[in-house]
């Protein structure tokens, strides 16, 4: 039995629930390397999860090589996500979670898009590769913006279909904005003086600057 | 034939009738949304036994229920929907908002969520909570029952006054 911190008391020798290594990881790094040397990007590894940081153009022929190749075949897209990092450049990380449902081998692979002269990037989609895409690159287009080419029906999925701007960016207030009377939606103003649209709730901006509305914490002083 | 406002004796039995029987045979029309869904599920369910009230059957037809109870939270996606389904319901009917988030938006106060049902349908009884328990539902149900004996007023429909704004009358 592995070692796993349990020798010596009562639960030697048994076989924990622990965060699930997966044991072909170093294999798909080196079938991605070998097949698309100058797409890899980055490689990391974290508390035994793998993530490999490749280029946008090529996700999808490197998708579809993980898809086909015998010994990994990753046939199941568990999700596809982004997060916004508006410090830095390029601005989102879209994340793509793979499964191999016969051997249970896990990995990510991650693509970084946006910057100042894209603010809506644009990125193939894997639709071709995994039809289960198709509603997690909707959900990714609603609310961060991120187009996918190629992709069968880009439209709202989570938000009404005539709304305007991406929720999850981080410069999107929590507020919103003023809605007109048909979407009896919006926030209430949490203190009468922020109007709608000014009581942001995030404390990041794209320029990396102080926001205006960030609580001042004891002891900080002048800042 | 009594003149007058004042109906007589026997008309006022009888509106206290109907009134009672109104009041105790409110037939719920879900709208469980969210979270305070599974509350009402209890409370409709053999130990807290909504039906010992009336209520003894949820039906899926609006246009047979006259209680709509809006358990969770409301979407600013799903307002619409919402509002369709009351306009569905036969008169008399009554609204009741079960939890926080149907009654003013909960915890949730952002751009998603609609920051109360009032503002999408009258609302006759709100029941705090989240969610509440389900002897707060019923309590409630016996609020709005009382309410109906009483002929207490209705409360303003809130897309009247949208409407008279939109339509360009300063407030």
């Amino acid at each position: 039995m592995a070692e796993n911190g349990t020798e010596g008391t009562q639960l030697a020798g048994a076989r924990l629930l622990v965060t699930p290594v997966n044991p072909l990881a170093e294999a798909t790094v080196a079938l991605v390397r070998e097949g698309f040397p100058e797409d890899v990007l980055d490689v990391v590894e974290h508390r035994g999860e793998t993530t490999i940081i490749v280029r946008p153009e090529r996700i999808v022929a490197i998708g579809q090589a993980l898809r086909d190749a015998p010994a990994l075949r990753y046939n199941y897209l568990a999700d596809v996500t982004a997060v916004d990092w508006p410090e830095r450049e390029p601005r989102y990380d879209v994340v793509y979670h793979l499964l191999a449902l016969e051997t249970r081998a896990v990995i990510r692979l991650k693509v970084r898009v946006g910057d100042e002269d894209t603010p809506d990037p644009e990125l193939p989609s894997v639709t071709p590769v995994w039809p289960a895409a198709d509603w997690f690159e909707r959900e990714v287009y609603d609310l961060f913006g991120i187009r996918f080419a190629g992709h069968p029906n880009l439209t709202r999925i989570m938000m009404p279909t005539d709304w305007e701007g991406h929720p999850l960016r981080k410069d999107y207030p929590l507020t919103g904005f003023q809605l007109p009377e048909p979407h009896w939606g919006g926030q209430v103003p949490l203190d009468e003086a922020l109007p709608a649209g000014t009581g942001q709730q995030t404390l990041r901006t794209t320029d990396g600057s102080e926001h205006p509305n960030r609580p001042v914490r004891k002891g900080e002083g002048e800042m | 034939m009594p003149q007058g406002g004042d109906s007589g004796i026997l008309l006022t039995q009888v509106n206290k009738l109907i009134d009672w029987g109104r009041s105790a045979s409110l037939w719920p029309a879900t709208f469980g949304l969210a979270c305070c869904a599974i509350e009402m599920m209890s409370a409709s369910a053999s130990r807290w036994d909504i039906s010992r009230f009336g209520a003894e059957v949820f039906r899926a037809s609006p246009r047979q229920a006259d209680l709509m109870i809006v358990a969770g939270r409301l979407s600013v996606k799903m307002a619409p929907v919402l509002r369709r389904i009351y306009d569905q319901m036969p008169e008399p009917k009554w609204v009741i908002a079960m939890g926080a988030c149907a009654s003013c938006g909960g915890v949730f106060n952002n751009y998603a969520i609609v920051q109360g049902v009032d503002k999408v349908v009258p609302v006759d009884v709100y029941v705090p909570g989240c969610p509440p328990t389900p002897e707060m539902l019923l309590q409630g149900l016996n609020l709005l029952q009382e309410k109906i004996r009483k002929h207490q007023p209705p409360p303003p429909d809130p897309l009247k006054f949208a409407a008279s704004r939109y339509l360009g009358s300063e407030d």
